[in-house]
């Protein structure tokens, strides 16, 4: 059974169709890469998954479950964790605070117990610290930890925005755009970091990315969309070689 | 030295023995300080050693090191050096090549590396590392998937340690001899292959008495770890001195946070090369230039102050008892929050070393009231034979001789030296060993004079003293230390050897410069895009003009260039203690250079950037050529 189950999803906008009959699946510890044309729909899959949006038909599934009509807070916590094109974090708080938030689904304890500092809340508080803390020493981000996050440059927020869905010890992570604006050191980093987690902690990843050399390098499998449908799929180098995919993606000299 | 505890394994032993709770290393992991106790530690290192011998290290082998600054770094060496073997310790940093020529050429039969990114660098090379017996790791992530034969963890080998008759160790210990070989230490060397230095414990336990003679240490000092343990210096302050007084090491979390760390620990005894310092009080300047207007005007105010205090202490001047009085206001409404904000509060001593630190970076630490020292050595002599003495500082020189320790100056005018620390020889390059100790004196390569204060005076390397084509002497190290204490010029070359007049290459400090051309609102893209515009080009125009007024006007830059890129140790364009490799790079860029002796105002640009995993890339563009008429 797959982690992940995405089964003829349509999804139309007023007359247009974003997604039309679209499949796809991500097994378990997977890194699958969804690629595609500016406006070909891969944003609007993810915000499916991830519940922003409801499909018009079709069904997903995730372990099982259908999770088509679960509202966002409930996926997060069946363990499914995402990243935003645009940076969506907290920018007035510290690193620190960022993460322990996204840890706040965890947290059993209410107001009153964690309003006094001795006893069950404090015991809490550390043991939620420290899984932020390993967070932060497996994206390497301690020298950021205390500083406020509109301070810090665009590529360690988007590391931050990584380490905030880490803290929510997710099944499957999606990812849109995570090397979006970066530089090269930046997007080896990144790439690094991914590879890292789908490794080490075995998490699914289902990744938008518009680099080539990243998709290529880091996906075990790709999909690739163009006007709502998907065109091919495969492993990278079956993908690389389909004749549409060059057309509608590469550009018709390709 | 006392004569019983004449190797670091009995230090250790000792210490251990007398105060076994008193905590010798801390290191902060998950944001929380973890202490190790002196019983701990010598624990560690028993666990370790005995583990190694058991895999087949054998008294008279080499132990090759490789990583961050870490507790499990100083136990690698200390464990082999029990075992009646020596360390090799590498730079982070090396890339491929040099990791494979080192371990090869040190015969190294186990390495110790850190993390996945080290135990890479090794595995890749382990062709051409036959004489390899083991890798050992001390962080597993990443690596769970390995399957080489070679690979084991730093834990295994503990186990494995725990399993032989513990007894073993302390006969072991007491086998050492201050006379055994303790560590061979590859120097960066700014020319060729890397020599490696053979250092026995009683020349590195002999530096660090006599230092501590003259510049005193105590047990209960904090000292943190953040330079590389491959190097000199920092063997000499995190393992000859820390095993002989017994204060405590903290190793940072990363190397990203070792300024945050330092003022967390409040060191009592910091020792930093020119960069560190630099960096420290650029980053004080870009601060102040940010903060509020009543801050820049305390600043602007007191610093001064602290400036004048300082100048008549560096001419052994009195102090009126007037400005005396103004310092002591001036140290409250400024130079203590200063000091606090940078960790320096506690600070008794401290010292800068390696290469020479600009005057006004010098002057600036010592207005603020920190006592900040110069100190001159090389590997070969146990990393140390000058320093200066409390009551006796001035900024351009490097002091006196340590307790010991000759100097003098040879006809050549070249510094030479003799103590109980100097070296045994290189390590299988007799040619070398011969050349560097001629007549039982070391032959430091640099250029210097002793002044009338009986100061050692280090001009440059005596190579490095140039002539211009009409003979004019000059120093591109002086003028290059004068361009780097602009905030915005991070590296600087200077060129003028056989040629009619001095030009100069200049790397822009993209921080700062990057932060001054926001606050302008001009936008750049890239570092190289930054560093080609006209407006930086008239902003570093302005800082060479001001360093010109300070030179002859037969030694002055005519013209400038600043590079596309930084300098670089992973292009060989600096050696990986950061100093200029100036043959090389003048090779490099032998068309810049021709374009700055020639009359263009532009010079195409198409070179190859290699990135550390060894890839590279193509770089195309145009360099403008900036002539000063300050010249």
């Amino acid at each position: 059974m797959a982690r992940l189950e995405i089964a003829q999803v349509s999804l139309r906008f007023g007359g247009v169709y974003a997604l039309q009959d679209v499949s796809v699946q991500v097994g378990a510890g997977e890194l699958v890469a969804i690629i595609g044309p500016n406006g070909a729909g891969k944003t609007s899959l993810v915000n499916c998954v991830s519940g922003v949006y409801r499909p018009l038909v079709g069904r997903i599934h995730f372990e099982g479950q259908d999770i088509t009509r679960l509202a966002p807070a409930a996926r997060t916590r069946l363990g499914l964790a995402r990243t935003f094109q645009n940076i969506a974090l907290f920018k007035g708080m510290t690193v620190l605070d960022n993460l322990l938030i996204g840890r706040h689904f965890r947290q059993k304890t209410g107001v009153l117990a964690g309003g006094i500092y001795y006893g069950p809340g404090r015991r809490e508080e550390i043991a939620q610290r420290r899984v932020v803390e390993e967070i932060i020493d497996f994206l390497e981000i301690e020298h950021i930890r205390k500083k406020i996050v509109h301070t810090l440059p665009y590529g360690l927020q988007k590391r931050v925005e990584l380490a905030r869905a880490l803290a929510l010890e997710p099944k499957l992570l999606l990812l849109d755009e995570p090397m979006a604006g970066m530089n090269a050191e930046e997007k080896e980093d990144m790439a690094r970091f991914i590879l890292d987690v789908n490794e080490e902690k075995g998490t699914s990843i289902l990744m938008i990315e518009h680099d080539m050399g990243v998709v290529m390098d880091l996906s075990h499998r790709i999909y690739v969309l163009n006007f709502g449908k998907k065109i091919a799929e495969g492993e990278p180098a079956l993908v690389r070689g389909n004749r549409e995919v060059q057309l509608a993606y590469l550009g018709a000299e390709a | 030295m006392e004569p019983a505890f004449d190797t670091f394994p009995k230090l250790l032993e000792r210490n251990a023995g007398r105060h076994p709770d008193k905590v010798a290393l801390r290191e902060k992991r998950l944001g929380i300080w973890h202490t190790t106790t002196w019983r701990e530690y010598r624990d560690a290192v028993r666990e370790l050693s005995l583990g190694l011998v058991s895999l087949g290290l054998a008294r008279g082998d080499k132990v090759a090191i490789l990583g961050d600054n870490r507790p499990q770094w100083v136990m690698a060496e200390l464990a082999a050096q029990a075992a009646g073997a020596a360390s090799v310790g590498l730079y982070q940093d090396s890339n491929l090549n040099e990791v494979a020529y080192v371990i090869d050429h040190s015969d190294a039969v186990f390495v110790v590396a850190e993390d996945q990114e080290q135990v890479d660098k090794i595995l890749d090379m382990i062709d051409r590392l036959p004489k390899v017996k083991g890798v050992i790791y001390s962080d597993p992530r990443g690596l769970r998937g390995y399957k080489h034969p070679l690979l084991m963890s730093f834990e295994s080998v503990q186990a494995r340690g725990r399993q032989m008759e513990q007894a073993r160790f302390a006969e072991s210990v007491a086998r050492g001899q201050g006379e055994d070989l303790a560590m061979i230490c590859y120097t960066s060397g700014t020319t060729g292959f890397p020599k490696g230095a053979m250092l026995c414990f009683r020349n590195l336990l002999t530096m660090a008495g006599s230092l501590a003679q003259v510049d005193e240490r105590f047990a209960d000092d904090e000292f943190v770890s953040f330079l590389p343990l491959a190097w000199i210096g920092e063997q000499m302050m995190s393992l000859s001195t820390a095993l002989a007084i017994g204060f405590t090491i903290n190793f940072p979390e990363s190397p990203d946070t070792v300024l945050e760390n330092i003022r967390e620990i409040g060191p009592h005894v910091l020792f930093a090369p020119p960069r560190i310092w630099e960096n420290l009080s650029s980053s004080v300047q870009v601060k102040i230039m940010d903060t509020t207007p009543f801050k820049r005007f305390m600043y602007g105010l007191w610093l001064p102050v602290g400036a004048r205090v300082a100048e008549l202490r560096f001419e052994k001047k009195p102090i009126p008892a007037g400005l005396r009085a103004l310092r002591r206001v001036g140290e409250w409404m400024l130079f203590a929050a200063l000091k606090d904000r940078l960790g320096l509060s506690r600070l008794r001593t401290c010292s800068t070393g390696g290469a020479a630190l600009g005057p006004d970076v010098f002057r600036f630490f010592h207005a603020l009231g920190v006592p900040l020292k110069q100190i001159y050595g090389q590997t070969e002599i146990a990393g140390i034979s000058c320093i200066h003495r409390d009551d006796d500082i001035q900024f351009h020189s490097v002091g006196k001789p340590i307790p010991g320790t000759q100097v003098r100056i040879s006809e050549r005018g070249e510094i030479l030296s003799t103590s109980p620390s100097v070296f045994i020889g290189y390590y299988k390059n007799e040619d070398a060993t011969r050349a560097a100790v001629e007549g039982g004196w070391l032959h430091s390569g640099d250029a210097g004079h002793i002044d009338e204060r009986g100061h050692l005076v280090v001009l440059d390397r005596i190579k490095d003293v140039l002539r211009l084509a009409d003979g004019t002497q000059f120093s591109p190290q002086f003028i290059e230390n004068r361009l780097k204490f602009s905030p915005y010029v991070k590296e600087a070359v200077v060129i003028g050897k056989d040629r009619p007049y001095l030009t100069a290459m200049i790397c822009i400090d993209m921080a700062t410069v990057g932060k001054w051309a926001e606050n302008r609102r001009l936008s750049y893209t890239t570092y190289t895009d930054l560093a080609g515009r006209t407006q930086v080009y008239d902003l570093i125009e302005r800082e060479v003009d001001s360093v010109n007024q300070t030179l002859p006007s037969a030694a002055r830059m005519r013209k400038f260039v600043l590079l596309y890129k930084e300098l670089d140790a992973d292009d060989d364009e600096l050696t990986r203690t950061r100093k200029v490799r100036r043959a090389f790079v003048e090779e490099r860029y032998r068309d810049i250079i021709a374009g700055l002796y020639g009359e263009t105002r532009e010079v195409p640009i198409d070179s190859t950037v290699k990135y550390q995993d060894g890839r590279t890339a193509q770089m195309k563009t145009t360099l403008q050529v900036r002539p000063l008429r300050s010249a």
